[in-house]
């Protein structure tokens, strides 16, 4: 039998409190920061995520190095001046829209941290619409390739182009997914456990950001050097 | 009425001021803006005539540049806990071991098979 207190927060929380409240005893410092790490437990876990991700990453690199730097001289397995080959503008201007949608992530966080729930939806909004742009402006960069018979087994410097930036269009398309959610149903925990959403924002911002720090690395190793 | 008042002071305190916020969105353009800066400084080196181990060096060094900025203010590594930091120092050191043996490797085979 709910008690008059609890009976008044469900009324006020439109009966989200319950369920939360539950949730929280089984996942404890969701909110709260822990204290022996001084943070909470999801921005923890999304910076150990990070971290495998860079090792990821980071593998891919060391195989670019590796191949970038055992290439012959000349010869048809020399490598290739990326700036004749691919589509700098097009490279260019995906940069900038991606730094751009770091941007209105965090200033989609920094209003909901003020309480603005409707500018939130706006930049969270812009955001999820220059990640999209980003996956256009890619298709047609890849079109173009495929149209001109360049595929992944073409060359070492084909597959390393294809793998990496494939991968990091694969970590684009899943951050649209999580986007979407937290600004369609995932919202609705602003009403309920606010201080929660506005962690979860945190946590998905430092997923984008890193998406971003990849591409800020791809970039110029791919398409200049 | 009575419940909206109920929810406001439900939340007190968990939302920052309009003043913060307004400063925290303006140091995030400012970020932005370098960002594009840089950037424009990255394309324009490609274009220059200069050795491929400047063009490396240039293009990484500017690339580590931005990357700084993003970890810093657009992740917040500036001001965040010891637990992150080390987690991420940890992870660095690895990375670059990842990255430096395979090319002492190729170092050896050049020497190995001239």
């Amino acid at each position: 039998v709910a008690t008059t207190s609890e009976a008044t927060l469900e009324a006020v929380d439109g009966g989200g409190h319950h369920d939360d409240h539950h949730e929280e005893e089984l996942l404890a410092w969701t909110v709260e920061p822990h204290p022996e790490t001084g943070v909470y437990n999801g921005k923890l876990g999304m910076w150990l995520f990070l971290a495998s991700e860079v090792m990821l990453f980071g593998a891919l690199f060391s195989a670019l190095v590796l191949l970038r730097v055992g290439a012959p001289e000349s010869g048809p397995a020399a490598w290739p001046d990326p700036v004749k080959v691919l589509n700098l503008p097009l490279a260019t201007l995906n940069t900038a829209i991606l730094i751009s949608s770091s941007v209105t992530v965090i200033l989609a966080w920094v209003w909901l941290r003020a309480g603005q729930l409707g500018k939130f939806k706006l930049y969270m909004g812009v955001t999820i619409v220059l990640a999209l742009a980003f996956m256009v402006v890619k298709t047609i960069e890849y079109s173009e390739k495929f149209a001109a018979g360049y595929g992944p087994s073409t060359s070492n410097f084909y597959g390393t182009y294809f793998t990496m930036t494939g991968l990091h269009g694969l970590h684009v398309i899943g951050g649209v997914a999580v986007f979407l959610y937290l600004l369609g149903p995932g919202s609705k925990m602003f009403k309920t456990n606010p201080k929660r959403f506005i962690n979860r924002i945190e946590c998905a911002g430092l997923y984008w950001h890193f998406v971003d720090l990849v591409w800020i690395f791809l970039f110029p190793a791919l398409y200049l050097i | 009425m009575a419940a909206q008042t109920q929810k406001a002071e439900a939340h007190e305190g968990v939302f920052d001021t309009v003043e913060h916020a307004r400063d925290h969105a303006k140091k995030a353009l400012m970020v932005g803006g370098s960002l594009m800066v840089l950037t424009a400084i990255t394309v324009a080196v490609a274009f220059l005539n200069v050795s491929i181990g400047w063009a490396v060096l240039i293009g990484m060094a500017v690339a580590t540049t931005k990357g700084s900025l993003v970890a810093a203010f657009f992740m917040h590594l500036i001001d965040e806990k010891q637990v992150v930091i080390w987690s991420l120092v940890l992870t660095a050191f690895f990375f670059l071991v990842l990255l430096i043996v395979p090319l002492i490797t190729e170092g050896s085979m050049h020497v190995v098979d001239p």
